[in-house]
């Protein structure tokens, strides 16, 4: 039986009347499919996103059941590639949507990218996200980025994590104190093994569900928002999520590190 | 920005040297690099990056992983180019650019 | 082919502020925007806009026929910033109106005539022709080795809002 496309997106119709035709023309990629990007798949799935391109080149095993959204523990039991899982969590809520899911590391495959609206970045690496980051402002494209960490210290241990917007022409990863050569230079000793990280899934859901209502955002603003930068810090003791102290230093800022406008497309071009 | 003389060093061991900025780092593309692992001369397009990053003083980045040479390889995107390194660190910056290349190539002899 | 093309919101605003900006006779204003590109797969091309050359207030002809004509000191400054920089250049005017911005019959036949000349200087590079309209934007590209410019099928705004207007 179709479903009634014109009743499927009713309650989220105060996005506009176009709303609809732009969220199932944008082409949104999600690198990285474990404990955020599956949030952030099924959630864009059911705003009515229709075009995805995931990238995972990692099968699920059991110790990702506790927060990958989607997985099953028959996934676990086959090692199924994270990739056809989040294709199959989008698609059983919006069928129509078209979904390239890649089962590579997105560094090799990174063509499939550059036509992209947005990118999602739920990586574990600071080097991955410093390349994706610089991938994106490559092609001027939006980058969200998530990150979610747990910490022991003294009397436990310590929920944290952000969401910011890297919009090309705005404030990067680095402005926003995200990306340091000490994060990556501790990252690089260690051979760039993220390890198995601590992880939880209401954690990740918070985080995930801020990033997709920023996406959002960016297509269909329902208060006609505009802002160039967003960082988001959650605390996950009091379970709050709010704007960075960092913002209110950043706020006229321009972005030093991709200052040069002529590091766009593909600078070994040839027809 | 490479001076004009220290990138004639580069030039003088790979035709078609040339500079490529991304992020706010330089790297020298280096294509057809020649490169000498064991008794074999292998010919591979490589990007070198002379300044730190990542933690390492300077890189070497290949476009293909070489087999049974070098450690813990790693994969990259830059420059919109897919690269392979591998674990050679410490290699300093405060070297001529052919000697910082060279460093970098005797790990994989 | 489809063609992409994509400018930020911050380098648009100034091309239509200069493109706004009255002219001692000259109806309306012309400029360049210059852009580096990318393949797409299977078979398209991305334009992304790297930076806006104006066209200065002297190098306007009086021609009373047309909204805007270029003197040859404007071609020459263009073709020389494509050939020093390495870009592909995309002429650029605005049409005083809302909606979908459609080139004149004026527009077609100069822009037939001038923008293949880039490739004299950059004969490897898509060169081409954008109209921005109060709202919207439309345009064409010269991709090397086709004799009709290709209308370009999707261009993209991106900035605090991103907008894509779908030709």
């Amino acid at each position: 039986m179709e479903l009634n496309r014109q009743n499927r997106l009713a309650s989220q119709s105060f996005l506009g009347s176009n709303s609809e035709s732009i969220l199932a023309q944008a082409k949104i990629a999600i690198i990285g499919l474990s404990g955020g990007g599956s949030h952030v798949a099924l959630q864009l799935a059911h705003v009515g996103a229709g075009n995805f391109v995931v990238f995972d080149y990692d099968r699920v095993e059991a110790r990702n059941l506790n927060r990958m959204v989607g997985a099953t523990a028959r996934d676990a039991r086959l090692g199924t590639m994270k990739s056809n899982v989040i294709r199959r969590v989008i698609k059983r809520v919006n069928p129509r949507a078209k979904v390239l899911a890649i089962s590579k590391k997105w560094q090799e495959e990174a063509e499939h990218l550059r036509d992209c609206d947005v990118i999602f970045g739920c990586i574990d690496t600071f080097s991955e996200r410093q390349q994706l980051e610089a991938t994106a402002r490559r092609y001027l494209i939006p980058y969200i980025d998530m990150g979610m960490d747990v910490c022991p210290v003294a009397e436990g241990f310590t929920i944290g994590g952000q969401v910011a917007l890297s919009m090309p022409g705005g404030l990067c990863l680095r402005c926003y104190g995200i990306l340091t050569d000490e994060r990556l230079s501790r990252e690089a000793a260690q051979y760039g093994a993220a390890g198995s990280r601590p992880q939880v899934v209401w954690a990740n859901g918070v985080l995930a569900s801020t990033a997709v209502g920023i996406c959002v955002q960016l297509f269909c603003p329902w208060r006609n928002q505009q802002t160039q930068g967003i960082l988001r810090e959650y605390d996950g003791e009091s379970h709050i999520l709010s704007t960075s102290n960092k913002m209110a230093y950043l706020l006229d800022t321009q972005c030093p590190h991709f200052s040069d406008s002529s590091s766009v497309g593909d600078p070994f071009w040839k027809l | 920005m490479l001076s004009e003389e220290l990138l004639a060093e580069l030039t003088t061991i790979c035709d078609g040297a040339k500079e490529l900025a991304e992020g706010g780092y330089t790297f020298v593309y280096l294509p057809g690099l020649k490169i000498r692992t064991g008794e074999h001369v292998v010919s591979q397009n490589a990007l070198l990056c002379l300044q730190s990053r990542d933690g390492y003083p300077t890189r070497l980045f290949l476009c293909q992983q070489i087999q049974g040479r070098g450690n813990n390889w790693t994969t990259h995107r830059i420059v919109d180019r897919t690269w392979y390194s591998w674990s050679w660190n410490y290699v300093s910056s405060d070297l001529r650019p052919a000697q910082i290349l060279a460093e970098h190539l005797r790990a994989l002899r | 082919m489809r063609v992409l093309f994509k400018i930020t919101r911050s380098l648009l605003e100034i091309a239509r502020e200069d493109l706004l900006r009255p002219h001692a006779f000259a109806l309306e204003r012309v400029g360049f925007l210059s852009c580096r590109f990318a393949h797409l797969k299977p078979f398209g091309l991305i334009v992304l806009t790297c930076d806006y050359l104006p066209v200065a207030d002297g190098d306007y002809v009086n021609d009373s026929t047309v909204g805007a004509m270029m003197g040859s000191e404007a071609i020459r400054k263009a073709l020389q910033f494509a050939y020093n920089n390495d870009v592909g250049m995309f002429h650029v005017h605005i049409h005083n109106h809302s909606g979908s911005p459609r080139p004149s019959r004026t527009d077609l036949d100069e822009t037939a005539k001038f923008v293949p000349d880039f490739w004299h200087v950059k004969p490897e590079m898509p060169h081409g022709a954008i109209i921005l309209s109060r709202d919207s934007i439309s345009g064409r590209c010269w991709y090397p080795g086709r004799r009709k410019p290709i209308p370009i099928s999707k261009l993209a705004i991106v900035g605090p809002r991103l907008i894509c207007v779908w030709n």
